[in-house]
């Protein structure tokens, strides 16, 4: 009879469109899946490299979130000496928008932005006007270069704020590297046993002009 | 009038059902059998490499950020939150040098990444069994803090 | 079927299409469950984590400068008291004005006052707390 035999046919075709179908929904599956790839590698190794490179035991910074001037510009090879978690990746530094060290191409890689400031440190040296055996470190400074030369009077102790940073009885000559506190104005007070004269001491201190900058890590794992 | 011999032109509804009902039983088993076989495992393995990246990379941020910092000479005890199957099985976190590994039973299944110590940290070392109390323990020692896991 | 008159002729209602009916349905059903691949997941949360980072290094920065006058360091100083804070409140604000970038917005709070611009609900805000010895110095950043 007709019907059965016209029927085998149609079930077959709508089968075929079935399976089609089925396969149709499979490549949106798989589609979907790909879009829905994170990487978390790229976000993770961007993650830890930022903090590598901006925290205060870092070889890139002076302290916490401060970068030494030319800190950045490392080889790729430099790089991954110092922060081996940046090994086998493709790697963008950016300082203000300029790169600064670019491994590969990290397009479409995870980024992160940290806030720095970036340390330039300069050498002033002045000879001081000693006012009582005294004087006064115009800017804030990590640490004075004292000169302390032959003179009519013998400089025994010198004091920083009140805590004493060199002593030697027989009097001090030469050149001397002290620490001060960079968190204070620092009063240098010389005791000997008579007011010493202009030129007797030169010292050098360090102050750091700071200026801001926006670090960017961009890594492609 | 029927021309002779027209009934060798057709089949009786009866038979004609039953190749239907055939085909399309025969279709039904081998869709199934082809998703089953074939796709579903391919999704579950890749999800499940998905899971085994993520878990790795959280796993390793939640360690690194278990290391004190400089200043302090403190034991640091911390619990980790891992899944607890992927892919339908138990897996391990280990310490490979200074890499995390993590194995599964599932041979496409695999995912690592290397930790961002401070160069100060002297050591890591210790394994987490999925499903157990993964922690991470921090000691300071002479050379340095010493990173153990334990489930 | 077949006309009982045995004219020949054949009803063509309800042969081929109830096959092809039936398909239909089958194929609704599957796009319907396809559809539901076709949605896009939500990116990861970054831009959170990202303004934890901007306040957390806001408050590093600010926490590792020389104060003005008096104080351990510049958070310490503007914690320190009521009348040190209103001295350097304007000062606080520019420092961190000129650190943040330009397209963060942001809010400092002490113990004895705040600086900064008001903040709006339902922004995703980053945080970060310093403990100085005399209170807590907060500083919460948001996208312009």
């Amino acid at each position: 009879m007709s019907r059965a035999q016209a029927n085998l046919p149609a079930v077959a075709v709508a089968l075929v469109l079935l399976t089609s179908t089925a396969g149709l929904s499979v490549a949106l599956a798989d589609a979907a899946f790909a879009g829905a790839d994170r990487d978390p590698a790229d976000r993770r190794v961007a993650d830890a490299l930022s903090d590598r490179l901006v925290t205060e035991s870092s070889s890139t910074t002076r302290r916490a979130n401060v970068l030494r001037e030319d800190a950045l510009s490392l080889t790729p090879a430099a790089l991954d000496r110092s922060f081996p978690v940046a090994r086998g990746h493709e790697v963008r530094l950016e300082l203000n928008g300029a790169t600064v060290l670019e491994r590969g191409d990290p397009i479409g890689g995870a980024t992160v932005r940290r806030v720095v400031l970036v340390a330039r440190q300069q050498a002033v040296t002045l000879t001081p006007t000693l006012d009582r055996n005294a004087t006064t470190i115009p800017r804030r400074t990590r640490r004075v270069t004292l000169e302390i030369g032959p003179s009519n009077a013998t400089v025994r102790t010198v004091r920083a704020n009140d805590r004493i940073v060199l002593h030697d009885p027989s009097g001090l000559n030469g050149s001397y590297d002290v620490r001060v506190s960079r968190f204070e104005t620092v009063r240098l007070r010389f005791e000997t046993d008579r007011p010493l004269a202009r030129g007797s001491v030169e010292l050098t201190y360090y102050p750091t002009v700071t200026s801001k900058a926006t670090l960017a890590v961009t890594v492609d794992a | 009038m029927r021309p002779p011999g027209h009934r060798d032109r057709a089949t009786s509804p009866v038979v004609g059902k039953a190749l239907e009902a055939g085909l399309v039983v025969l279709f039904v088993g081998l869709l199934t059998s082809t998703l089953f076989g074939n796709v579903v495992p391919a999704y579950r393995a890749a999800a499940g490499q998905e899971l085994a990246e993520r878990t790795v990379a959280g796993a390793a941020d939640r360690i690194e950020g278990s290391v004190p910092p400089d200043a302090r000479d403190a034991t640091v005890r911390r619990r980790v939150d891992l899944p607890d199957t992927i892919a339908g099985a138990a897996y391990r976190v280990r310490v490979d040098g200074r890499w995390l590994v993590l194995d599964h039973p599932d041979p496409r299944i695999e995912a690592s990444t290397r930790f961002a110590f401070p160069d100060r940290v002297a050591s890591v070392r210790g394994t987490w069994e999925s499903g157990g109390e993964p922690t991470v323990t921090v000691r300071s020692a002479d050379d340095g803090p010493v990173v153990v896991l334990r489930s | 079927m077949r006309e009982p008159d045995g004219s020949g002729r054949e009803r063509p209602r309800g042969q081929l299409s109830l096959s092809v009916a039936e398909a239909g349905v089958g194929i609704v059903l599957v796009l319907a469950v396809a559809m539901g691949f076709a949605y896009d997941l939500p990116g990861p949360n970054t831009r959170d984590a990202q303004l934890g980072t901007y306040a957390e290094d806001a408050v590093t920065v600010l926490a590792g400068e020389p104060p003005r006058h008096r104080g351990a360091t510049r958070l310490a100083e503007v914690a320190r008291s009521p009348a040190a804070f209103e001295r350097e409140r304007t000062a606080l604000d520019r420092r961190i004005d000129r650190i943040l970038p330009d397209n963060l917005l942001y809010r400092v709070e002490t113990p004895h006052g705040s600086v900064g611009f008001r903040e709006p609900a339902g922004v995703a805000v980053g945080e970060a707390t310093v403990t100085t010895v005399d209170g807590d110095v907060t500083v919460r950043v948001w996208y312009a």
